[in-house]
């Protein structure tokens, strides 16, 4: 169904600034020559400050004029997800879909961002509309679930361990008082109960602190890592 | 009547006989209850002022069994004692009416020594 025998073109474009994704179509030359509401208010730029100009400039990318050739043409660009999904659409004419990428931009900092570029022809050539959703909220909201869901883990296997050790361990430590109580410290049992109690009492002071994680933390350990207990405890030694 | 009777309530057969042993190695007379509900029905027939609650027990843990317990015998002094607590749970133990906790493992002079600030505290109240 061709959209244009059914609505207007106003009627288009209303739809276009009303689509919660920040919407720009470029060239071959890869100049923004259309955007929607939503890019003006991701990028905070005015209107003209954004048609006519190359991709990256146009939205504010660090690394636009890192070299005298500008958008395209640097280092970095050579990695841009931004940019390859654009070359790629239109190379092959297919839509490049749900590409996650971190950009720079010069007055937003970095952003997460989800783009797509769908090839499009325009009366003038050959386009593509790319589509940005800013995910930086998300992936911050996502990461601090994670984080949380990943203690909340921790907490209950230290739990579930120090029910399980606590009880052995309390009467390791209760027998050996009795013992050390009934054999003289001259006898050559003596040192080796001490020890025994010792080790078990510097185990109890490990289950406390297993107790007291209040965050997740972690060290390196040979080719992996373990919980920090140490720094993922709020007690001290 | 000079005699010290303590209660103690534990699921964990293993600490039951340890601190039932110990206690009365110190001297003190020793009634013991694997749940909440045992230990109620003991207190009708006893009357004992110094009890350890484990704070996970079947059924009625420690912290319903204290505040039980506290409802019609408010002078008792009760001690919690757990293998692990947060401290939320914590500040739930002193809001029942526990008044101090331990957590596993602890050393077992040091119970004797609490037990014995319990019956001084409640020989001066009995004074007053």
């Amino acid at each position: 169904m061709n959209l244009s025998n059914v609505y207007s073109e106003k009627m288009l474009m209303q739809i276009i600034e009303a689509l919660p994704l920040a919407i720009c179509v470029l060239d071959r030359e890869q100049t923004v020559v259309l955007i929607n509401k939503k890019t003006l208010e991701f990028t905070g730029k005015a209107n003209d400050q954004l048609i006519g100009n190359v991709g990256g400039k146009a939205l504010g990318c660090v690394h636009h004029n890192d070299v005298p050739k500008g958008c395209g043409f640097g280092k970095d660009c050579m990695r841009c997800k931004l940019r390859t999904s654009l070359l790629d659409a239109l190379a092959s004419k297919q839509p490049q879909t749900m590409i996650e990428t971190t950009m720079v931009f010069k007055d937003l900092g970095e952003k997460k961002l989800r783009i797509s570029a769908t090839p499009i022809s325009l009366s003038t050539g050959d386009a593509v509309l790319l589509a940005i959703e800013d995910t930086t909220q998300a992936k911050i909201f996502e990461r601090t679930k994670m984080e949380k869901n990943r203690l909340d883990a921790v907490i209950q296997t230290a739990a579930a361990v120090c029910h399980e050790i606590n009880q052995p361990l309390m009467c390791i430590m209760g027998y050996s008082e009795f013992l050390l109580d009934e054999i003289s410290p001259d006898s050559e049992h003596y040192a080796n109960l001490m020890e025994i109690k010792k080790q078990a009492e510097r185990l109890g002071e490990t289950t406390r602190k297993l107790m007291t994680i209040t965050r997740y933390k972690t060290k390196n350990y040979l080719r992996g890592s373990i919980l920090d207990i140490e720094n993922a405890s709020t007690r001290q030694n | 009547m000079n005699e010290k009777k303590i209660l103690i309530v534990d699921d964990e057969a293993s600490i039951l006989k340890l601190l039932n042993l110990s206690f009365t190695r110190a001297g003190y007379r020793v009634l013991t209850a694997e749940s909440g509900e045992d230990a109620l029905d003991l207190l009708k027939k006893e009357t004992i002022h110094v009890m350890f609650f484990d704070l996970n027990l079947p059924n009625m843990d420690g912290l319903e069994l204290c505040r039980k317990v506290k409802q019609y015998m408010p002078m008792t002094i009760i001690y919690a004692i757990t293998g692990y607590a947060s401290l939320f749970h914590l500040a739930e133990c002193l809001e029942a009416g526990f008044e101090d906790y331990f957590k596993k493992p602890v050393n077992i002079s040091t119970l004797i020594k609490r037990s014995e600030d319990a019956f001084t505290k409640i020989e001066r109240w009995k004074r007053l």
